[in-house]
């Protein structure tokens, strides 16, 4: 006796009760409904593939596009924006700021020399004190 | 390349494994996603935005089980998702021929739009739950036990779906077929 049993055996398996009628019936439905819906099957428009790939595969080529464009930007503003400060009207200083340009070039190279002379002395002042070490050394040995 | 390893390629961010993936199976994710919502503007969508989320969410994707029913999966709960926030009936009880048909491919004949149109029309008069499963059965190839699966329902319920489509399709497509 066909039941619906003997049908989901038919969908799970492919293959109903032997010598049953109604089960070969369902099969050729299931046949048939898969035949239309093989038939009616669609495929996404190329656009929309298109759309999905480029998304994907052209998403990290491009964020390191922006990110190449922004640094050049950076870059860019970090050279050209200084260029474009206008200098500030001096006019009524009287010319003293020239004077204290100067004088703050000249102390700079005050400094400079100021360091480069306390290394000079740190230095003389080191090869003093081995000399002197060397030479109580060798009136140890002596 | 096979399906392990489009899943391992998309994991590592691998376009090529993505594009493999899209080859393979986007006509059948395409097919279910359009014969579920009923609209084809809606269906694109709801195609970019699934293959959205496999890419995003490549690295969830269980290795144990098929890519396959992942896939289909994601396309149930996109669907889903999409028929909720639409809360449209006539969405979600009737397959609008005219939005479906839009673009028939260059390669149809005749015969085949008599018969899609044909099976349109009995696909829109199943309910929803069985028009589910037998998308997802017919178009993704899984077994009826991944599909219970990926609907969360019990097997038995799947195959009961299933059974109750395929008698009205039947009825449906039986002028065609005599």
């Amino acid at each position: 006796m066909h039941d619906e049993r003997h049908e989901e055996r038919c969908l799970l398996d492919g293959s109903g009760i032997e010598g049953c009628a109604e089960c070969r019936a369902f099969l050729a439905a299931m046949e048939a409904a898969s035949d239309s819906a093989r038939r009616a099957a669609l495929e996404p428009p190329a656009w929309l593939d298109a759309q999905v790939l480029g998304g994907r595969a052209s998403r990290p080529r491009w964020s390191w596009v922006g990110a190449s464009l922004a640094a050049a930007c950076a870059a860019a503003a970090l050279v050209v924006i200084p260029t474009l400060r206008v200098p500030p009207n001096l006019s009524w200083t009287n010319g003293i700021e020239k004077d204290l340009a100067r004088m703050d070039k000249e102390l700079a190279d005050i400094s400079k020399q100021v360091a480069v002379d306390s290394e000079a002395i740190e230095f003389y002042q080191d090869l003093d004190r081995i000399e002197r070490m060397a030479q109580s050394l060798k009136q140890q040995k002596l | 390349m096979d399906d392990q390893q489009i899943a391992a390629g998309i994991r590592a961010k691998d376009a090529e494994a993505f594009r493999e993936l899209v080859e393979r199976h986007g006509p059948g994710l395409y097919s279910f996603l359009v014969y579920r919502l009923g609209d084809r503007t809606e269906a694109d969508d709801a195609y970019a935005e699934v293959m959205m989320k496999i890419w995003q969410n490549a690295e969830r994707y269980q290795e144990s089980g098929r890519l396959k029913a992942w896939l289909y999966t994601i396309a149930h709960r996109t669907a889903l998702d999409r028929l909720r926030k639409k809360s449209d009936p006539a969405l979600t009880e009737a397959l609008e021929d005219r939005a479906i048909s839009a673009e028939p491919g260059p390669e149809r004949e005749a015969e085949s739009r008599q018969v899609s149109q044909r099976f349109r029309e009995a696909l829109a008069d199943l309910p929803e739950a069985q028009r589910e499963v037998f998308l997802m059965r017919e178009y993704s190839g899984l077994s009826f036990a991944e599909i219970a699966a990926a609907l969360g329902c019990p097997l038995g319920t799947a195959l009961a779906r299933m059974r109750y489509a395929v008698l009205k399709l039947r009825k449906g497509l039986e002028e065609f077929h005599a």
